[in-house]
Order: structure tokens, then sequence, then C-alpha cells
């Protein structure tokens, strides 16, 4: 099953295409990293999974094709937007307690109840008082006490400090390791990616750039290193997605469909850490690294 | 350990059962729109305690005034004269007149206040985004706040209608054109019309909000609909709707000193209940007046002004000697529910096609 399925998706605002034919598939019962810089279309890719916004064309299903936005993809999935919006004027009791009001059965108080009190949360002060990492984790509780099937987080670790965002992330992937609860956040911190993603997407000025297995994706890039002269006649031999050149060297981050080649004579063959292969295509937003490792279904 | 100890007691208050789905919304849209409400809650309370004292006031003057036998023609008692002249021309007068003004100022506080910032409050602050990503989904959760809120709207506004009604009710018994129940101010403040202009406002506040995104622009753009709204339902479509349909009859006492109206094609605009210094069939409201001359033709402006002049205060004598006629188009006193079913429910229906038209927009629109 996949989680989101996306079929040339496309939303225009005015005459601006924020994401356009956008084709993807996220598999169910991963932890999934969408990267790409601002205004790349993360969040209008998100906002149209949860049916928060229509696309202008194109369709996109969750959990196994339910249309976004309908009654039974809503009851599934849980959504923490950019900035925590809750209502700040509340007290975090309160706030639970309309969170519990408009999920119905949806709901698992007990849940809700023991993850506050392990982060120490005051009950009973305003959700606008509190830290932005006590904000990110009262979002991150009700979403938990939804008992997803997915988590759909929008850029969730930009306003922490380091230890929110190791705590965050380390409640995230407890829920993704505990429930089996598919995950699907957006970030334009690179290096957070490696540690929680096992998927990986990039997006670029409004089309998906990358999509695929971050075991994968690292196993079928590598960084070749060699004399700048024979780039020329190197670079016809490999899927280069960037290049580097200095005056006497050069460094091809290139891509293999099959097994790793042998690299040419007078270079050498480095392994990549994801780090640097997102950042390559970030550089590159012509190339693309698509459907992936395992082939997406495009109709 | 301290966040277990800490956690348990209010592990227990938290655990009680969520009352019923509409109980538990009601908290909800209670809890998130608190001081909105109970500001408003209290103007509105103070407005009908005062409506209460009043009211009591006036019907125990007007106890006063039966007992003494003050209402009929010969009634000039030393007891009477100075009740007579508190209805007519003290507080009771200024109460009436401030009465109808702060009915009709009502709706426009409840859209401005309440209406508006519903939802523009919700775009700005972003948290459309937590409310229509819930299970609830974005179209309940709309029904939901807005018919609860429409609920408590409706029952408030329904009984500041009453108090309305019954506390000029002694004004109007003593003639006062302006507590006349036909009248604009109390037509449009009774217990049926009152809680549609009040929900017909907040749905244009509710609709500009979720248009315009912004509270303060909302308001501004609400405060403006809901006052041409009111203007024009008091000016304009009142006194069309009172004029549609009326009866036609003789009437030579009234036709002989028309007290009221502007001359217009040598048609008179009355805009009057007849009864105690109107002639005219009890209770009715008096639309039109016109002559026709013993052909029966109607008389033009010129010919009428003539009479007039020369006949006014000579008696009712002067119009069958000369064999003229006047009619008057009237709606019955038996009407009155009837036309308020009329206004109430046509205001009533373009607040919920605002409403409509609000929720479709929510459905459609992105957040």
């Amino acid at each position: 099953m996949n989680v989101i399925e996306a079929t040339r998706l496309g939303r225009r605002y005015w005459t601006t295409w924020a994401l356009r034919d956008c084709t993807l598939a996220i598999p169910a019962g991963r932890v999934a990293a969408l990267a790409g810089p601002n205004g790349a279309g993360k969040t209008t890719l998100m906002h149209m999974a949860v049916g928060l916004i229509a696309p202008t064309e194109g369709r996109v299903t969750l959990l196994g094709g339910r249309p976004a936005g309908s009654r039974e993809a809503l009851e599934r999935v849980a959504f923490v937007a950019q900035d925590v919006p809750l209502y700040q004027h509340l007290p975090v009791e309160d706030m639970v307690r309309v969170a519990r009001i408009l999920n119905g059965r949806h709901w698992d108080q007990s849940r809700a109840e023991r993850r506050l009190a392990a982060m120490d949360i005051p009950l009973r002060r305003k959700v606008g008082k509190l830290s932005g990492g006590q904000q990110a984790q009262v979002a991150l509780t009700i979403a938990l006490a939804r008992r997803p099937e997915l988590l759909v987080l929008d850029e969730p670790l930009a306003p922490l400090d380091p230890l929110a965002r190791h705590e965050f992330l380390a409640a995230v992937m407890e829920t993704a390791a505990e429930d089996g609860t598919s995950v699907l956040f957006s970030s334009h911190v690179v290096t957070e990616l490696e540690r929680v993603a096992d998927y990986l997407v990039v997006l670029a000025r409004g089309r998906v750039q990358v999509a695929g297995d971050v075991e994968d994706l690292v196993r079928s890039h590598q960084l070749l290193t060699g004399p700048a002269a024979d780039v020329a006649t190197i670079g016809g031999r490999f899927d280069v997605v960037h290049a580097q050149q200095g005056l006497a060297q050069a460094h091809l981050l290139v891509r293999q469909r099959t097994a790793p080649a042998q690299p040419p004579e007078g270079w050498q063959a480095h392994p990549v850490t994801l780090e640097e292969v997102v950042l390559a295509y970030l550089r590159e937003p012509g190339a693309s690294a698509l459907p992936g490792p395992e082939p997406v279904v495009i109709s | 350990m301290t966040t277990l100890t800490s956690g348990a007691p209010q592990a227990g208050r938290w655990r009680r059962p969520l009352p019923a789905p509409v109980t538990s919304m009601a908290w909800t849209v209670w809890r998130q729109h608190r001081s909105a409400l109970t500001w408003l809650g209290a103007v509105l309370l103070a407005l009908g305690a005062t409506m209460l004292v009043a009211g009591i006031q006036l019907h125990r003057l007007y106890a006063v005034e039966i007992r003494h036998g003050c209402l009929g023609p010969s009634a000039w008692s030393h007891v009477c004269r100075p009740l007579q002249n508190t209805f007519g021309f003290g507080w009771p007068q200024s109460y009436t007149g401030l009465v109808t003004l702060v009915m009709q100022a009502v709706p426009v506080i409840i859209g401005v206040f309440l209406g508006a910032p519903l939802l523009a409050r919700e775009y700005t602050a972003g948290t459309v985004r937590f409310a229509w990503t819930q299970s609830i989904g974005r179209t309940r959760w709309a029904v939901a706040t807005l018919g609860l809120l429409g609920a408590a709207i409706a029952a408030v506004t329904c009984l500041l209608g009453l108090l309305t009604q019954w506390s000029v009710q002694p004004v109007a018994a003593q003639t006062s054109r302006l507590a006349d129940r036909w009248e604009p101010g109390i037509f449009g403040s009774t217990v049926l019309t009152a809680p549609a202009a009040a929900l017909l406002a907040f749905a244009i506040g509710v609709l500009a909000g979720a248009l315009l995104r912004r509270a303060v622009a909302a308001m501004a753009v609400t405060a403006a609909c809901a006052i041409t709204v009111a203007n024009l339902t008091y000016n304009r479509l009142h006194y069309w709707l009172l004029g549609q349909g009326t009866e036609l009859t003789r009437d030579q006492a009234f036709g002989a000193a028309p007290n009221v109206g502007d001359l217009s094609g040598g048609v008179l605009t009355i805009h009057e209940t007849a009864g105690h210094s109107t002639p005219g069939p009890a209770g009715a409201w008096l639309d039109q007046g016109w002559y026709t001359s013993a052909s029966g033709h109607r008389l033009g402006d010129g010919a009428v002004n003539h009479l007039l002049n020369k006949y006014t205060g000579t008696g009712p004598a002067w119009l069958t000697r000369l064999h003229d006629t006047f009619w008057v188009a009237y709606q019955p006193g038996s009407r009155y529910w009837l036309f308020q079913l009329i206004l109430a429910g046509g205001t009533l229906l373009a607040a919920v096609a605002l409403a409509a038209a609000t929720i479709a927009l929510i459905r459609h629109r992105r957040a």
C-alpha cells in the first residue's frame, strides 16, 4: 500500500505553479522526508495531501486510494502544519479537549495525558505562553492521540532549538516504530534527514526531483574524484548529477542504475552520504533521479 | 517521579467521559469564543434588564391609568393628566425611541463583533489548518459552529424582541405613533423579526470574514453592509411590503382631514395605523389614500390641494356635498402576524443563503 499517491498533481496560484506534474508514491511504513529549498512546493504538496487545498490538476490519494480530504482520509491522517497553529489563547488542557471533541472516537486520551505528563507541560498554561518546543510537543501530542495511520508534519523542526529537535524527532521515531505509523515530514534542513528518514523525496521548483529509498539512493550514487582534464570524456559515460571542478581536480557525483561501476583509470570512487546526494540535486535543479530504485506507478 | 505524582490527579479530571456530541461541540464553540460571547452577552443582558425594568414601570403606570379610566375621552382628571403627559411627552417616548434604535443596532453589533471575526481570526492565526484537518471534517465543523452560534443568537434576540413588544405596549396604547406595532422600529424588533435580522447580520459577518480573512476589514465591511441592510429594511422594504395586497375602503371622515402623508400624483402616502387619532379600520395599517370625483376619476395634485386648502377644518360634509370619495388602501390588522412571518421568513432565508454560501466557500476554498 502507498500512503500517498500523487498523479500528475499540480497547483497554480494565479499564474504561478507552486507544484506541477508531481507523480509520486510513498510506500507505507516509512519515515519519508520531503526535502527542497523554500518555495519548492513542499507545503503545497502537503496541503493537497491532507485536503486543505484542492489540486488545480491531477489527483492525490492517501492510504490505498482514499481521496485526500475525504472523511475516511481525515480520520486516518494527522497533520501538524507549519508554525504549529494551535489556539494560542486556550490553556493546554482546553486545547487538548477541543482536539478530543473534534476527533470524537478517533482519540486516545490516555496517550495524550501520558505524553503531556512525560513532557512536563503545564496543563493550565496558555498554549501561546509555552516555549516553541513545548508548543510543538503539544501539537505532536494531539496528532499522536489521534492514532493516525499517517502522520504529516510540515517543517516541524524549523522553530525548534537543537535539544527540542532531538526530542521531537525521537518522539516521531518512537511512534513510527511502535505503531507502524507512516510519517511524512518536510524540512529544508538537510542534515537531519539522514538520521530519521528511510525514504526521500526532493522537490525543486515545483517538481519532484528525487524520490526513493534512502539506502538505495545512497548506494546508487558515488563521488568520483580525478583529473579535471578528463571530465569531458568521463562525463559521457556516467550519469553526472553534479560536477565540481577545480584547476587540477574534479569531483563528480554520479548516479548508476545498476551495480557500482569501476571508476575509470586515474579516478577514485568514494561512497556518499545522503546529505551529499541531496545537496548535489539541489544544486542541479535540472537533474533528476526518478522514479527511484523501485518503479513508481505512473498512470 | 514528579511527573507521575503531578499527572495523577489531572488524569482523573481529564478522563471524564465526553458528553453528547452537540454538548461537547457547544463547549468547544463557547471555549473558543468565550471573551466575545461574554461581553456581548453582558451588553445584551444589560439591554434586556433595562427593558424589563422600564416595561414593569410602564405597565404599572398603565394599570393606574386604566384603574382611573384615563383612556376614555373624558378623562381629564387630576390623576390622569400627569400620567397622560408622561406617556405623551415624558420618558416613555424617549424610551420607545431609544429602544427601537438600539434594537436596530443589536444585529449590527452581533454581525460585527461575533460574525466577522469568527472565521477571519481562524484564517489570520492559521488555525484553520488545525481545525480543518481533524476527523470531524471542515464542513461538519463549520455547520456545527455556525449552527450553535446561530441558535444562541436566535434565542437571545427572540427574548429581546419579546421584551421590546411587551415593554412598549402601554406606550402604543396611548396613541404614540412611534410605539405602534406596525411602525418599522417595532415591526422589525418583534419576537420573529428581531432574531431574523440578527441572524442575517451574523451571516453577513461570517461571510465577510471568510472572504476577506482579516478581522478588522471584515468588521468594517460587515458594519457597512449590516447598516445598509437595516436601513433598507426599515425605510424601504417595510413600506413596500406593507403596500402589497392591500384592501380598499372609503373613508369620508379621514378624507376630509388627512393630517399625514406626502401627496404625489394625487396619491397620499399615509403610512400610519388607523385607530385612535386616525380614522380607518381599527388596527389596520393605512398605506395610501386618494380622491375620486363623482365620475370616478382620480383627482390630481392640484385639485386635491385646492380642496384641502379650502375645506380643511370644516368637517366631512364637503366631500359628500361635492360627491367626491376618499379611498384608503390598507392592510387589515388581522394580517399583522402574516406580514411578520413574511418579513422574518424572508430575512431568515437570506441569512440561510449567506450561511450556505459561506459553507460552500469553506468546502471549496484553500485554507
